[in-house]
């Protein structure tokens, strides 16, 4: 019998989320997915679901309580059963900025425009598009698979310098300010959410006055302000900016820039395309559980 | 890597194809020597100036009875003098028409012959800079006695390739008279056309003008050559950031793109494609893919017309007027009087960038953005205007609400799309 998570006390923000939606960006839809994949991987491989199952993200502590079946329960990496009925508390992140909480046989919420995860600005996909509430009841997947572990010390090292790759809008910069991006101390700004993280630490100036037309956008994309700060584009970035674009940051390393908490260190490190594209499939096998 | 030009050798035949001049970078002039005479000169210089190809001089053996192709004995200093009277013509008629010379190649036999002897390399390159002067590109093969000698003189030089003749393995053309010498097959011309300009050891590519089907190869390579010329960065390395000629379809040029395997996603903004892949599967050059709209201006389909009823109401009606000095009513009036085409859908989940907005009305964005737009408000930054689907942030002009509009579906998507036509009843 499929059971269900319900929400059974207040606590901080919390929201589903996966692996992401990719093909939507024509439509203005923003990839999305976990804001730290590597931890969302850990939870889900824990309980056997798939690395990109739908589990919560969690800015804060939540209570919570398993309805209609037992289950395996995994927060981040730590795995244990909870009874039919049985209400458990998740503490807030303590070294991350967000923890995931993965249920056996995933959150079966509906699938919209190919992903289960919530999109706020749009009220789209996870519970009803928006945050989680006290009383809020989510659908359980059947169990499936086996547990296993994922070690992903390395991938979040917190004090490991944050791999991009330099451009697209090179000449729009300074030449002076891509070695300043690369040779000083950032920290994360409080003012950062899943649509972009705002870093504190020197101007990156550029001659730009805000006229130029939108042109496309990734995650992981940093654009400049006017005012010279830089503003790294998260999972639910507008797909379309104006902001000239100094370098973007590595896939493998979304997580590793997500995880950071405000007033955590940054610091970036260029390396070139074929670097990326290994560093990539290093990855992608690292999330999919070494398979 | 610098463009590749498509350079055509033109003025030989009476009955040819003035297409060919507006395909042509470089029109390599016949100029009396295998063919040609004052008549077709002029005619080649016109077509030229209208069509926007560079003139250039093509001299050659005299020899207008095997049309140059036959190797000859000729002395150096009679070559020279040869070749400058035949680009003296040229350059006489060119001056007359206002038009520059500014590129050279030799034909044919002498073409072979020359690059393969210093001494008439330098007699061809003498007579060439005697007649033209030495602001000169000179087109001869990547390595031979004409470069060198065009680098002696202190001329420019071109290497060429050639995208209409068989190359045997070690790079050599197959010689004219044996078979597969002349490619005639669209594909196989394409094939090597993107070969050549992508391999980094030619500048330019050339077709013959007397090739049967000389259009429509010349076609096939102008666009290959255009596609493979346009701008593309790395967005990430998931991502190709393309930059869009302006008269590219752009709906269009979204479908295509979208269609090459390995794309799982193509984003079309005011002056770029974007195209998005796992980078660990990266597409094969996605700009090939706009060759074909490149090649000619794609017939305008017809587009859906969605009317959208609009309140001309927003907080910001009375500065767009007082800023336009135009009353409010003349504001509403002239952003509904407009048929607007959605030229970008992004930034928000369903938000077109329609444009253009009269220029009377075209605001600015405000010089800080608001935190909360309520959904379906109507505004203007510059020259476009669009509907908020959503309450976000946002630093547009607000004129209005837009009622009875979902601009998102969950199951659809964007309700407006890229190239849909867009009109404003003004309601109330």
């Amino acid at each position: 019998m499929a059971g269900w998570l319900e929400m059974a006390g207040g606590g901080g923000p919390a929201m589903v989320q996966d692996g992401g939606r990719a093909g939507q960006m024509h439509h203005g839809v923003p990839p999305g997915g976990a804001l730290v994949p590597e931890l969302l991987a850990q939870a889900n491989l824990a309980v056997g679901n798939t690395w990109g199952a739908a589990a919560l993200e969690c800015l804060g502590r939540l209570e919570l309580r398993v309805r209609g079946r037992s289950a395996r329960v995994a927060v981040d990496g730590r795995v244990f059963s909870v009874a039919e009925g049985e209400a458990f508390t998740v503490p807030p992140p303590e070294h991350t900025s967000v923890r995931y909480v993965a249920v056996d046989g995933g959150l079966e919420v509906p699938e919209v425009l190919g992903g289960r995860g919530t999109l706020l600005v749009a009220k789209l996909g996870g519970h009803e598009g928006r945050l989680l509430r006290n009383g809020d009841a989510l659908p359980l997947g059947h169990p499936r698979g086996h547990a296993r572990t994922l070690d992903v010390t390395a991938a979040l090292d917190a004090d490991a310098a944050v791999r991009v790759l330099l451009g697209p809008d090179t000449e729009r910069f300074d030449p002076l300010m891509a070695a300043s991006l690369q040779g000083s101390a950032f920290a994360v700004s409080p003012a950062t959410d899943r649509v972009g993280m705002r870093l504190h630490g020197p101007a990156l100036s550029h001659g730009d006055e805000g006229s130029g037309t939108s042109r496309p956008m990734v995650r992981g994309a940093i654009q400049v302000t006017l005012s010279g700060e830089p503003i790294v584009l998260g999972p639910d970035h507008p797909t379309t900016g104006g902001y000239p674009l100094i370098a973007t940051v590595i896939r493998a390393d979304w997580g590793r820039l997500g995880a950071r908490r405000p007033g955590a260190p940054v610091r970036f490190h260029a390396v070139s395309l074929e670097e990326a594209r290994d560093a990539w499939r290093a990855h992608t096998r690292l999330l999919h559980g070494g398979d | 890597m610098t463009e590749c030009l498509l350079n055509i050798d033109l003025g030989e035949l009476p009955e040819e194809d003035e297409r060919l001049y507006a395909l042509a970078r470089v029109a390599n002039i016949a100029c009396g020597g295998h063919a040609g005479d004052e008549a077709s000169m002029r005619r080649a210089l016109t077509l030229c100036a209208r069509h926007g190809a560079s003139a250039g001089a093509h001299p050659s053996y005299e020899d207008r009875g095997h049309f140059g192709r036959r190797a000859l004995e000729v002395a150096p200093e009679v070559l020279r003098g040869q070749v400058a009277e035949q680009c003296a013509r040229l350059a006489r008629l060119a001056r007359e028409a206002q038009v520059p010379v500014r590129f050279a190649k030799p034909h044919g036999a002498l073409y072979h012959a020359a690059n393969a002897s210093p001494a008439l390399a330098r007699a061809v390159v003498a007579g060439l800079v005697e007649a033209l002067g030495a602001d000169l590109t000179l087109i001869s093969p990547p390595e031979g006695a004409l470069r060198d000698a065009a680098n002696e003189a202190g001329l420019t030089h071109a290497r060429e390739g050639f995208a209409d003749r068989g190359t045997r393995p070690d790079g050599s053309l197959i010689p004219r008279g044996q078979p597969g010498a002349v490619l005639t097959d669209a594909a196989r011309i394409r094939d090597n056309t993107v070969r050549l300009a992508t391999g980094g050891t030619v500048d330019t590519l050339c077709v013959h003008g007397d090739t049967p089907g000389a259009v429509e190869l010349a076609r096939e390579v102008r666009s290959t050559l255009d596609a493979l010329a346009l701008r593309v960065e790395p967005l990430g390395e998931g991502a190709l950031r393309l930059q869009l000629p302006q008269a590219l379809e752009r709906r269009l040029a979204r479908e295509a793109l979208r269609a090459v395997p390995h794309v799982l996603d193509a984003v079309i903004t005011e002056e770029h494609a974007c195209v998005y892949f796992d980078p660990a599967a990266p597409p094969e050059e996605p700009r090939l893919a706009l060759a074909e709209l490149l090649r000619a201006p794609a017939s305008t389909a017809a587009t859906p017309l969605v009317t959208l009823r609009v309140r001309y109401d927003g907080p910001d009606l009375d500065k767009v007027a007082e800023r336009a000095g135009l009353t409010v009513d003349a504001v509403a009036r002239l952003h509904a009087a407009r048929e607007y085409t959605v030229r970008c859908v992004g930034f928000l989940p369903g938000f077109a960038y329609l444009g253009d907005v009269d220029p009377r009305i075209a605001v600015p964005r405000l010089p800080s953005p608001r935190v909360r737009v309520p959904a379906l408000a109507v505004g203007i930054a510059g020259e476009r205007t669009g509907i908020y689907p959503f309450t976000s942030p946002g630093g547009w002009n607000l004129i209005g609400t837009a009622l009875d509009f979902t601009a998102f579906h969950p199951d659809r998507g964007a309700v407006l799309q890229l190239g849909d036509r867009v009109r404003f009843e003004r309601v109330g």
